[in-house]
């Protein structure tokens, strides 16, 4: 196996995610449907929450003083 | 005893007798189950929902790569498991016509992906803004600042990403593409090109890679045409 780095592992991983979860043929039940839907599910989501987050504490700081 | 099928790809024109050389989740052999010329590209499993880890998503995907040395692919979604055999040969019945139909659109082609970042640490960027920052208020006003100076590169990178997209879209047989501006993710976008056109397609992505250094592009493929298998629910062919 190919000795990838951390970034590649990322980027593999998300064009993975990419594809094999929002496009395909997808089987529910007794029918098929393709979704092709390129809705990407973003790995750094965690980022804005992070920052959200970071600015919601500074306000609780300010209330206490 | 395993008694579940993990479905893999539709793919037409194979050989009864072919034994795939290369192996699915848990190692199980790569069987086929045929329906006149097309056939489902299936392993044994006793798991009903594969988790989406990097290990799991890379077997699915080696599976379809390798049959799509041979065959043009049809490629399923992640984790599409039927609990019998005979479900399988329902729905290849079912959808004949439009497996066949599909196939023949992506016949000698492969999917090409293009993604354009910011190369941009948002994480550092607000770290530092927080540390120069004497109060709430400035930090504030510095990130609005940086929000109408992104605001005003994102608009330029778009424009890029708009011509490239006209570019790429003319020598590709299909495409479709988002421009999602979400996080530092500014264009998204998947080619349907023809195998001989390759070339053609990475030489105008390299150029503008080359031009643009200040931005992330990332070109992926040859996939399979997971962005272009189009099919639709029998009886609502008009939605």
């Amino acid at each position: 196996m190919i000795n990838l780095s951390e970034e590649e592992k990322e980027i593999t991983l998300l064009e993975l995610l990419d594809r094999l979860l929002d496009t395909g043929i997808v089987i529910h039940g007794d029918i098929m449907i393709s979704i092709a839907d390129i809705d990407l599910i973003y790995l750094g989501l965690r980022l804005v929450i992070g920052s959200v987050d970071t600015i919601r504490g500074d306000k609780k700081v300010q209330k206490n003083k | 005893m395993k008694t579940n099928y993990y479905v893999y790809c539709i793919i037409s024109d194979f050989d009864k007798n072919t034994v795939f050389q290369f192996n699915g989740h848990d190692g199980e052999e790569i069987l086929i189950v045929p329906y006149r010329d097309i056939c489902a590209c299936i392993s044994k499993t006793n798991i009903t929902s594969y988790e989406s880890t990097l290990k799991n998503l890379q077997c699915h995907e080696n599976v379809i790569e390798n049959i799509m040395k041979n065959y043009t692919v049809l490629p399923m979604s992640f984790s599409n498991i039927c609990k019998t055999k005979e479900d399988i040969n329902l729905l290849l019945i079912k959808y004949y016509d439009q497996f066949k139909e599909n196939l023949k659109r992506v016949e000698d082609k492969v999917e090409l992906g293009i993604k354009i970042f910011y190369r941009l640490d948002f994480e550092k960027e607000n770290k530092s803004d927080k540390e120069q920052c004497k109060s709430a208020k400035e930090y504030m006003f510095r990130r609005f600042d940086r929000y109408l100076e992104r605001k005003k590169r994102t608009e330029s990178i778009v424009a890029v990403a708009e011509d490239l997209h006209i570019k790429l879209y003319e020598i590709s047989k299909e495409s479709t593409y988002k421009k999602p501006l979400r996080n530092n993710l500014i264009f998204n976008g998947a080619y349907l090109v023809e195998k001989d056109k390759i070339q053609e397609f990475s030489k105008i992505v390299e150029e503008v890679k080359e031009e643009y250094v200040s931005y992330k592009i990332i070109f992926s493929g040859p996939w399979p045409p997971y962005h272009f298998a189009s099919i639709v629910k029998e009886g609502e062919e008009d939605e």
